[in-house]
């Protein structure tokens, strides 16, 4: 037994050269230094200094304060657009109140005209940054899907990595594509319907346009988030089993045909496959970050804008401007719509990481 | 997207206008709501036209692109695994026959093992080149192809 221990020691001692290389293999097949390159800008702003530590607790510790920082700039941003609504919302109502004949329609056509040039140029850079968050994940997913594949399929589940590898970076393209072509173009009409339905009245337009347009928005993203979840979990359970049964047959082959050097074949296959469970944490940790790092400032100024413009909807109406009121709350709509898209996208590679990060592997 | 978006919001005005104007012009009873039912689903088509302007033959070789490089990244990572496990096995079985050589009294100088890929989809001790100084240790020589199962024929002394 002592023998053992000491011939183990002395295995463990002389190989760690070894390892040591197998460990810069790893990293040079899993391209980390093209991955922490390929992080935006946001992620560095978020995390200050890039690396592979895994180390989730204080990646989050940072997440926080930068997020703390930016809620404070959303906040500011978000109110002023709200408060802008509501003291239109208060003048047109003071403006109505006092015209007489048939001025308080066009007080109310003003009010409505007024809000919609205060908030629109808002709502069309709302759009320009949900699309820009959406390129920027999957200009990032571009270089962090294969490494987390690589680092998987070093860890023997090679079918599960590459199956899943390619479907999230189909699927984020499908969902850019769905943006640029459906979703942010009808979300545009949201908002020209939205306006027409203020400026004409309850009874000059037909219903249930915008109702229509956001139930295609929002069916088309829980389609597509929804579909790439279960093929992820149909072809995970798939390849997962081929993983498992091709590595219960390595292991038989070794333990029968080499029963001295089988010992030293496990040792070798275990600490390589430590060091790459090492690597895919690394890897899917600082994926999970920087996708959060990257999702974070986004969701809250639209989350914010969202709910002030909700907000300010029910102060127009209190305040008499019902017109005004139902924009406000319009474009606060089209606003949890854009929240929804950039939230899909990010979605769909925090399951792909978790998915990745919880493959059980054979060896 | 912006030249997209233009054309499609063209098209969706024509579509509303055209709409109108037939209404307009059309008698009220059975004929206009047969209209306005048609009227209808025109816009719905015009509304999900983009979808038709989809390219699906680009997705088919985006998807085999997607493939390709996720077979490309996977085969990084095997490459690196086989390269590690080779490198820490040579390793591991030159401690292993250092070892042994000092337990049988046998002084070496170098040890080098080099490791061969087996139809099994391992690697395995194939050749072993030793110095020693006091030469070939037949009781070495035995050890290494029973343990390691490397043949004497493989082993190479100096």
């Amino acid at each position: 037994m002592r023998r053992l221990i000491l011939f183990l020691a002395l295995c463990l001692i002389l190989a760690a050269p070894a390892w040591a290389a197998g460990e810069a293999a790893l990293e040079a097949a899993a391209d980390t230094e093209g991955l922490l390159e390929a992080a935006p800008e946001a992620v560095s702003d978020a995390l200050g200094e890039l690396s592979l530590d895994g180390d989730l607790e204080s990646g989050l510790e940072r997440l926080l304060d930068y997020g703390a920082d930016k809620l404070r700039q959303a906040a500011a941003q978000a109110a002023g657009s709200a408060a802008r609504l509501v003291a239109i919302a208060l003048l047109t109502s003071l403006a109505g109140t006092l015209a007489q004949g048939i001025a308080p329609r066009y007080v109310r056509l003003a009010g409505v005209l007024a809000a919609t040039v205060a908030v629109v140029g808002d709502m069309n850079g709302f759009a320009q940054l949900g699309a820009e968050t959406l390129h920027s994940l999957s200009d990032f997913s571009k270089a962090l899907l294969p490494s987390m594949a690589a680092a998987t399929a070093a860890m023997g589940s090679a079918t599960a990595a590459a199956a899943r590898c390619a479907a999230t970076a189909l699927f984020v393209d499908l969902l850019i594509t769905a943006a640029d072509r459906l979703v942010l173009p009808m979300l545009q009409l949201c908002l020209a319907v939205g306006v027409a339905e203020a400026a004409l009245g309850e009874d000059g337009f037909p219903k249930g346009v915008t109702g229509v347009l956001k139930w295609l928005c929002t069916a088309l993203l829980t389609a597509l988030v929804l579909g790439f979840t279960g093929y992820l979990a149909v072809t995970g359970a798939v390849a997962g089993t081929a993983d498992a049964v091709a590595t219960r047959v390595a292991k038989t082959t070794i333990s029968t045909a080499l029963p001295v050097v089988g010992g030293i074949l496990s040792d070798a296959a275990g600490a390589l496959v430590a060091g790459a469970g090492l690597l895919r944490s690394g890897v899917g940790v600082f994926g999970l970050l920087a996708v959060a790092a990257i999702c974070l400032a986004p969701v809250l100024r639209l989350g914010l804008q969202y709910l002030l413009l909700k907000l300010a909807g029910g102060l127009c109406a209190v305040a008499g401007s019902e017109d005004v009121g139902r924009l406000a709350s319009g474009f606060g709509s089209v606003c949890g719509m854009l929240l929804g898209l950039v939230g899909a996208g990010a979605a769909m590679l925090f399951v792909s990481l978790i998915m990745g990060l919880q493959a059980v592997t054979g060896l | 997207m912006m030249a997209a978006l233009q054309d499609w919001t063209l098209r969706l005005c024509g579509a509303a206008l055209a709409a109108g104007a037939a209404l307009a012009l059309c008698p009220s009873g059975m004929p206009r709501r047969v209209l306005r039912l048609a009227c209808g689903l025109l816009m719905a088509v015009v509304l999900l036209s983009p979808v038709a302007d989809l390219d699906w033959g680009n997705y088919a070789a985006d998807l085999a692109a997607y493939r390709q490089m996720a077979q490309e990244a996977v085969l990084r990572g095997e490459e690196a695994v086989s390269a590690g496990s080779r490198s820490i096995i040579e390793q591991e079985c030159a401690a292993y026959v250092w070892d042994k050589a000092e337990e049988l009294g046998v002084a070496l100088e170098e040890v080098t093992v080099s490791a061969a890929w087996s139809s099994e989809g391992v690697w395995y001790p194939a050749e072993i080149s030793l110095r020693a100084p006091a030469g070939r240790s037949p009781a070495l020589a035995a050890m290494i192809a029973g343990d390691l199962g490397i043949p004497e024929d493989e082993q190479k002394w100096s």
